[in-house]
């Protein structure tokens, strides 16, 4: 799958995503998360929320 | 049997728990809470049970309530869940269960919560009483910092800050012990060592096997029946009288403590649901 970063335009493949995963771009180091899969979504990923966690 | 998980991200603990689905031939629908709409005046049971994984606690109390009232299972249950969040709950349960735990003081003002602060002692720690991951705790060491913290958490912007949760400072040996508890059995521990007075795995703390005693299982075991059951993380500190219930999560990351232990706490974890699901009640 051949990923495009929306934040600095990066471009890598990666050989499978899911959806609601992270991936981190390998350009930028930005973190983004795959919103959709068919066709494949990167979006910046939400910044930690007061309520996160265990 | 229909099975879901509600879940915010796919992280290793969400990959491992659809692997152990996997292994054993389940099928299992994925439901990312942000995508969920509940109509809550046609209310319909889509599943048996559902597995709440969500990152937001928020989130994954809401999505509890409503699909119990919908009379679908829910692992853990929206009480357990609603305590687990709440450390004023938390500690509540904690005491009515005879369960050793830090002393913990409440105060709703500023003036009383220096108040609280200077009963307890200094050190003293106050902490936020929703939230998670080691955020926004504060050890208090003198009156100056108690002023200091308490003005700015009243201003911080929630109302919610303006509740002082006021704890006794235990002199911890830079470790606490998370012991992981499914269905009312002690399954799996580590130590949580940093050298941070914080020690969560979110703010750095590194699993180191810790083999599991008698004292920290039963003791685990029992906070996690005081809570209401089901699938929890239950965090013990060594205090110089013995051990303490810190706080017990709802849900629980357990990578870390995956690798320290060596035990396969996903499969645990979904032998446990699947047994419950079966069951139709909400724990066993």
């Amino acid at each position: 799958m051949l990923c495009s970063c929306p934040e600095c335009a990066g471009k890598w493949k990666v050989g499978s995503l899911e959806k609601g995963e992270i991936v981190v771009c390998p350009e930028c180091g930005v973190e983004l998360e795959v919103t959709s899969v068919e066709p494949l979504s990167l979006e910046l990923a939400p910044e930690e929320e007061e309520d996160w966690g265990e | 049997m229909r099975l879901a998980v509600v879940l915010s991200r796919l992280r290793q603990e969400e990959r491992l728990i659809f692997e152990a689905l996997a292994e054993r031939g389940i099928a299992c629908d994925r439901l990312l809470d942000s995508e969920i709409v509940f109509d809550l005046t046609r209310l319909e049971k889509q599943y048996d049970s559902v597995l709440i994984r969500s990152i937001s606690q928020l989130r994954g109390q809401v999505c509890a309530r409503v699909l119990d009232a919908s009379g679908t299972l829910t692992l853990n249950s929206p009480s357990t869940i609603a305590i687990c969040n709440d450390k004023i709950l938390t500690t509540l349960a904690l005491v009515k269960a005879g369960l050793p735990s830090p002393r913990t003081l409440v105060a709703l003002d500023e003036s009383s919560a220096l108040d609280a602060v200077s009963r307890v002692g200094y050190p003293a720690v106050l902490k936020p009483t929703t939230g998670s991951w080691g955020r926004l705790l504060a050890r208090i060491n003198d009156r100056d910092a108690a002023e200091a913290v308490i003005e700015h958490k009243a201003r911080l912007g929630s109302y919610l800050h303006s509740v002082f949760y006021v704890q006794e400072h235990i002199a911890k040996p830079g470790r606490d012990i998370r012991v992981v508890v499914v269905g009312g059995h002690a399954i799996a521990a580590m130590y949580r060592v940093s050298d941070h007075w914080v020690t969560n795995a979110a703010r750095g703390g590194r699993g180191i096997n810790y083999p599991l005693s008698g004292e920290a299982a039963a003791l685990a075991e029992r906070a996690a029946l005081a809570v209401g059951g089901g699938v929890l993380a239950v965090d013990l500190l060594e205090a110089p009288d013995g051990l303490l219930v810190n706080e017990v999560n709802a849900t629980m990351e357990f990578k870390e403590c995956t690798e320290a232990s060596g035990v396969d706490i996903a499969g645990a974890l979904v032998d446990y649901w699947l047994e419950v699901a079966r069951s139709g009640r909400s724990h066993l």
